[in-house]
């Protein structure tokens, strides 16, 4: 885990050229709150938080209609 | 954002090719399989309409609304707010794609070539730190790598496809549609939701470099051959395994292993690895970039080009936590993705569309029905225009 927050705060000051001089605040902001959500988030994944993930969600939103569309009917031919 | 960007018809038809190639002609086999049987080749060709309806759809909005993504022509028909709000389905879907794609990536890879090492180290040097430079070089550059090496992928795909037929055997193919329409239509709609991925597109297509039509005409044919492809590809390896195919991961890898071409043309699994880093790196750095763009728009930024890093990092996190294992990967694929996929890259166009159309938007910008109006007022003539007084 500790490789990974190095890496990725490593990986943020290579971006230091470009949030002193090239990208206005709100880009600065934006680069920020983005790369910190996805290292709060990679952090929490690592430690085994249990947070819903899009799969899941998507899983449990899908289910009932997937059952009854995409079920595959029995082949008597294989 | 960058406008001087010129992406050429033949490069968003590579484009075309890598972001629904790269994931079904591995897949779909499978999945074509499982539900039409020996008949899924049929399914491959009957899910093309789907792919076209997001195609059709942006022609539409790009007519009356020229040179603008789905989020700005969703905040132009639907208002700022409820455009606003449509504009995050796109998010949601790239983000969902943004985890299955390098996963599914990292698992052929992992399971053949580098099972020891670890998928954190898979997915972040193998794959996203290159997209993560490719994304922020520009559209351009991005484009330019399709030109490169979807042709080299498409050129090794067909070289296997070539060298296992000669284990083909057509009996495994027979009875044509013994198991009926509703499992052949079922399997349409799972390839059409993969050929729908066309929608990915709208954020692209902004920044063609050439005429509307020939770039719209570029990305229906290179759509008509990926499902073609798709189509030969479950032909081939279920006239190669037959009733084993539902049980086979990706089948396509296992065919490339029973290629032998005048025994020195043999085991072609590193080709086809080589292929499908090669599709999925463009596949991966177009999401990259629908993605980013996507964001950008939303909250209203000027250089999409901040959040290329974080969004990598993401990808790498959603890629490794939000699925379990491979089979995980293609459960989804097969039972979620169609549904999720057809809901998210179908329907908020199609709104779009209908808004625009009853409310008028971008009508008056037009320029052949100005032409015609100004023509039947006699603009043109008052105006000495010959050719518009003839």
């Amino acid at each position: 885990m500790l490789g990974i927050v190095a890496a990725m705060v490593g990986i943020a000051l290579w971006e230091v050229p470009n949030l002193r001089s090239h990208w206005d605040r709100a880009e600065r902001w934006a680069f920020w709150v983005f790369w910190g959500a996805v290292l709060l988030w990679a952090v929490l994944l690592q430690m085994q938080v249990p947070i819903p993930t899009m799969t899941q969600l998507t899983n449990r939103l899908f289910q009932p209609l997937s059952k009854k569309l995409l079920t595959p009917k029995p082949n008597i031919y294989w | 954002m960058p406008q001087e960007w010129g992406v050429t018809p033949r490069q968003i038809g590579l484009l075309m090719v890598a972001i629904p190639g790269g994931t079904a002609i591995l897949a779909l086999p499978t999945i074509l399989d499982k539900l039409a049987g020996q008949a899924g080749w049929v399914a491959a060709l009957l899910g093309i309409p789907m792919g076209l309806i997001p195609l059709a759809l942006w022609n539409a909005m790009d007519r009356r609304l020229p040179g603008q993504t789905f989020t700005e022509h969703a905040r132009a028909a639907l208002g700022p707010v409820a455009g606003t709000i449509l504009a995050i389905c796109p998010v949601l879907l790239f983000a969902s794609t943004l985890g299955s794609t390098p996963r599914q990536l990292i698992d052929l890879i992992g399971g053949s070539a580098l099972p020891r090492t670890p998928p954190v180290v898979l997915a972040a040097f193998t794959l996203m730190l290159p997209v993560a430079y490719i994304v922020r070089s520009g559209l351009e550059t991005l484009a330019r790598a399709a030109e490169l090496l979807v042709p080299l992928g498409l050129f090794g795909l067909l070289l296997i496809l070539a060298g296992s037929a000669k284990e083909a055997l057509l009996v495994n193919l027979r009875p044509v549609l013994a198991v009926g329409w509703w499992p052949i239509l079922q399997g349409a709609f799972a390839a059409g939701s993969f050929y729908a991925e066309s929608f990915y597109l709208w954020y692209i297509l902004p920044f063609r470099g050439g005429a509307r039509g020939a770039t719209l005409r570029s990305a229906e044919g290179c759509l008509l051959a990926v499902a073609a492809l798709v189509a030969l590809s479950t032909a081939v390896v279920t006239a190669v395994f037959g009733p084993l195919i539902p049980d086979m991961p990706v089948p396509v890898f296992q065919a490339s292993r029973t290629v032998e071409i005048s025994d020195f043309i043999t085991h072609l699994d590193s080709v086809l690895l080589t292929i499908w880093v090669a599709l999925d790196f463009i596949k991966i750095s177009a999401f990259v970039f629908c993605f980013c763009l996507a964001v950008t728009q939303l909250f209203g930024l000027r250089d999409y080009r901040s959040l290329t890093l974080p969004t990598v990092a993401f990808a790498i996190a959603a890629a490794i936590g939000w699925f379990g294992s491979d089979s995980d990967v293609r459960l989804w694929l097969a039972r979620t993705w169609p549904l999720w996929g057809t809901v998210l890259e179908i329907v908020p166009p199609l709104l779009v569309w209908g808004v625009a159309l009853l409310r008028g938007k971008g009508a008056a910008h037009r320029p052949l029905a100005n032409a015609k109006r100004r023509w039947q007022h006699g603009t043109a003539a008052k105006a000495g225009d010959g050719e518009g007084a003839a």
